[in-house]
């Protein structure tokens, strides 16, 4: 039965944000019933609280109006483009998984009714009080799609330089090894309106790369071990960043003391092994900054050490520890010698068989050495009886490498 | 000194038996409530869910309490002009949705009723040239979708339409060291993902692609010492995993690895005594989605009380057993 607060409610809501469209968090408030004569909307130093009747009440007329409009259902026929878009806002705030009022925003930025930055100004809202909405993430990635996508094809009309196209194709897709992440962003930084729109394109590129770092260091710090955050920002080092040198250095550096302060968020984790791997690709142009990939290996081996060492009991520090020791057991100098004589050596088999032969003498004696290494200095280091554990799990899983080399 | 491990402590007094029964009542009395904010709320999620209740009653052996007619005049007009299916009345069609209403057609046997062709065409329209799957046309890729892809396409019969070498290289090339997948190439490995990945392997036929001791072992540390398995290192037990982790498990012939008693006891617990139905933990609110996956992984860990469920597409087995769908396991 439809309730008669709802087209208010929905109305007073879009005026909270008309007041104060900077609104930068929200929340539901635990008030269950009305009280006569408040608002159950509070707004405070770009704060939103929402009193929980009202969402409730809100919700039922909101998605009923947006979803009878989508299924043109006739006696919501006539709508027009803002509040159609008031709509979204108002379901996602509280559904945000909600896909088909994201696919209507889409529409939106695609008929150029709504601007792509507001938009992503929107999900980091969303995102402040839904950190791991999956939803929230794949409307970014297309946001930014749409921006890349803009920024090639006015990069196409103004010199034509431009050729390839940046889907599939991470080497050849537009260079942005000049974004320094570091830099803070200055959104209101507008003194550009004479440049031509592919530099104003590629400005607004970057400028949004960075803040959407941001945007997933907040959400990983709102919701531990976030999967879609961590993935998100490994989707933007792929497509917008292009896997740049440089910011794959200045992420190894960047996430260093969060991932101290952090030690059980395995996905933190993780994102240093895809920026290791990553680095480890492009060890030619490393090797140009007289750095290698073996060196980065072995200090975040030692760093990872010193952490097991200083906080025993944490599984994510362990398989931490596993990757590197792969890592560095499957990227040794000694196994490139062998792809590369394995290469040049055709017909030569016995050259080859002695260099697997050798590399396999190594590899066997890495991983025990490794193994003496965490019985002898780790056991009498840790205390509790769980790293122990996680110990034993680790001397089992070396072992099995052993039988598998 | 020393941290836990994260885990939770089953109460002395969580149930300890299967309450069968209680279950059945419990999907259907949900299926009832049509007005609630809860509803408006889920309703992203109607198809998926329909499909999570309507299972759970055919492993308990009563899908007759459910109105077949009405189920199935509810998908059909969820099938969008473009061939795929909405989640519900009005939404857009996603190929999350599409898998379900497929499901839910084959366990009702009605798969004719509507455009098969229609289907084949759009998730044939949705695969990428590196063979991955984009969900709907909006350019989301997700090894999830090559898991609903390759589901959907295997019980129309229709596998052959799509490229399933490139598929195959796609979900190969989200492998990561210790053997699991992700969603993406460099993502992080996730124990719903990797069910996703092998159930789509086996499906292609190509499980030689996993190293099943490295993926088994993996997927074996997932159990904690309450008996309950997690999705990923230092994440709480959860019940849903006892069907991601136990099926791909299952799927690999590693089942045997891990500590069967334990983990009944773990899934045993998280049924509501009053309402039936199953949560993610001990004590936790009851739902659908929790209630099919505790039941499922009973089943696969041996209790005959649950109909036998298949452990790649999540359907009972018996039902599956007429098609002429292959699947692969190691």
């Amino acid at each position: 039965m439809a309730d008669s607060r709802g087209p208010r409610l929905f109305a007073d809501l879009n005026n909270v944000f008309k007041r104060d469209p900077n609104i930068d968090e929200y929340d539901i408030l635990p008030v269950l019933e009305p009280t006569h004569n408040r608002s159950p909307f509070l707004l405070q130093e770009h704060k939103l609280g929402v009193e929980a009747w009202a969402v409730k009440v809100l919700m039922k007329y909101v998605a009923t109006r947006l979803i009878g409009w989508r299924s043109q259902n006739p006696l919501v026929k006539f709508i027009d483009p803002t509040e159609v878009l008031n709509l979204t806002r108002a379901l996602i705030l509280f559904n945000p998984d909600n896909y088909t009022a994201w696919n209507v925003r889409k529409e939106l930025v695609e008929s150029g009714f709504l601007n792509i930055a507001d938009d992503l100004q929107f999900g980091a809202l969303v995102l402040s009080k839904h950190p791991k909405s999956a939803e929230t993430f794949i409307h970014r990635r297309w946001l930014f799609q749409q921006l890349l996508d803009h920024c090639l094809s006015s990069s196409l009309d103004s010199n034509g330089s431009v050729a390839a196209v940046p889907e599939n194709n991470a080497d050849s897709s537009i260079s942005m090894d000049l974004i320094d992440v570091d830099i803070v962003a200055s959104p209101e930084n507008d003194g550009l309106l004479s440049m031509d729109q592919s530099l104003e394109c590629s400005r607004l590129f970057k400028l949004h790369t960075q803040l959407e770092m941001r945007v997933c260091a907040r959400a990983a710090e709102r919701y531990q071990c976030n999967y879609h955050a961590w993935s998100h920002r490994i989707w933007i080092i792929q497509h917008c960043l292009n896997c740049s040198l440089q910011v794959l250095l200045s992420e190894m550096k960047e996430t260093e003391a969060w991932n101290s302060t952090h030690i059980s968020d395995h996905s933190g984790f993780h994102y240093r092994q895809f920026l290791l791997t990553e680095l480890h690709k492009r060890q030619e142009k490393l090797s140009l900054l007289s750095i290698s990939p073996g060196q980065l290996v072995h200090r975040e081996m030692a760093y990872v050490c010193d952490l097991i060492r200083s906080y025993p009991g944490h599984e994510t520090l362990w398989y931490h520890r596993r990757f590197l020791f792969c890592f560095m057991l499957n990227t040794h100098p000694l196994d490139q010698d062998t792809k590369l004589s394995c290469k040049s050596s055709n017909g030569f088999s016995v050259y080859r068989d002695q260099g697997e032969e050798a590399l396999k003498r190594h590899k066997t004696f890495l991983i025990a050495q490794e193994l003496e290494s965490v019985n002898t200095k780790q056991k009498l280091e840790s205390s509790s009886k769980y790293n122990h554990m996680l110990l034993g799990k680790y001397v089992h899983w070396l072992q099995t490498l052993l039988t598998s080399t | 000194m020393g941290t836990s491990v994260k885990d939770i402590v089953i109460p002395s007094n969580a149930p300890k038996s299967l309450l069968l029964l209680k279950h059945a009542d419990y999907i259907v009395s949900y299926g009832e409530k049509k007005d609630d904010y809860e509803y408006v709320m889920t309703e992203y999620l109607r198809m998926n869910g329909m499909y999570w209740g309507l299972t759970s009653l055919a492993l308990v052996g009563h899908l007759d309490k459910m109105n077949r007619s009405e189920v199935i005049e509810f998908v059909l007009k969820c099938q969008q002009d473009c061939g795929g299916f909405s989640c519900s009345i009005g939404h857009d069609p996603h190929l999350l949705s599409t898998l379900s209403a497929i499901q839910i057609l084959t366990l009702y046997d009605a798969v004719e009723s509507v455009n098969t062709d229609a289907v084949v065409r759009w998730i044939k329209s949705l695969q990428q040239t590196d063979g991955s799957f984009y969900g709907d046309k909006w350019g989301e890729v997700d090894t999830r979708f090559s898991f609903c892809a390759v589901a959907c396409l295997a019980l129309l019969g229709r596998l052959d339409e799509i490229n399933v070498d490139k598929a195959v290289e796609f979900v190969v090339s989200c492998m990561n060291f210790d053997g699991a997948f992700g969603c993406r190439p460099g993502s992080e490995s996730h124990s719903g993902q990797v069910y996703c990945c092998v159930g789509m392997l086996s499906l292609a036929g190509r499980l030689h692609h996993v190293n099943a001791d490295q993926l088994g072992w993996w997927l074996c540390e997932r159990q904690l010492p309450s008996g309950g398995l997690n999705g990923r290192p230092e994440k709480l037990p959860d019940v849903c995993y006892s069907w991601w982790v136990l099926a791909s498990l299952k799927i690999i012939g590693r089942l045997h690895w891990i500590d069967k008693n334990k983990l009944v006891e773990f899934i045993l617990a998280c049924q509501d005594e009053e309402t039936g139905g199953f949560a993610d933990r001990p004590g936790d609110m009851v739902d659908p989605f929790h209630t099919l996956f505790g039941l499922a992984g009973l089943s696969l860990l041996g209790d005959t009380t649950v109909k036998a469920v298949n452990p790649v597409l999540c359907m009972p087995e018996e039902l599956l057993k007429k098609s002429k769908i292959q699947f692969q396991y190691l």
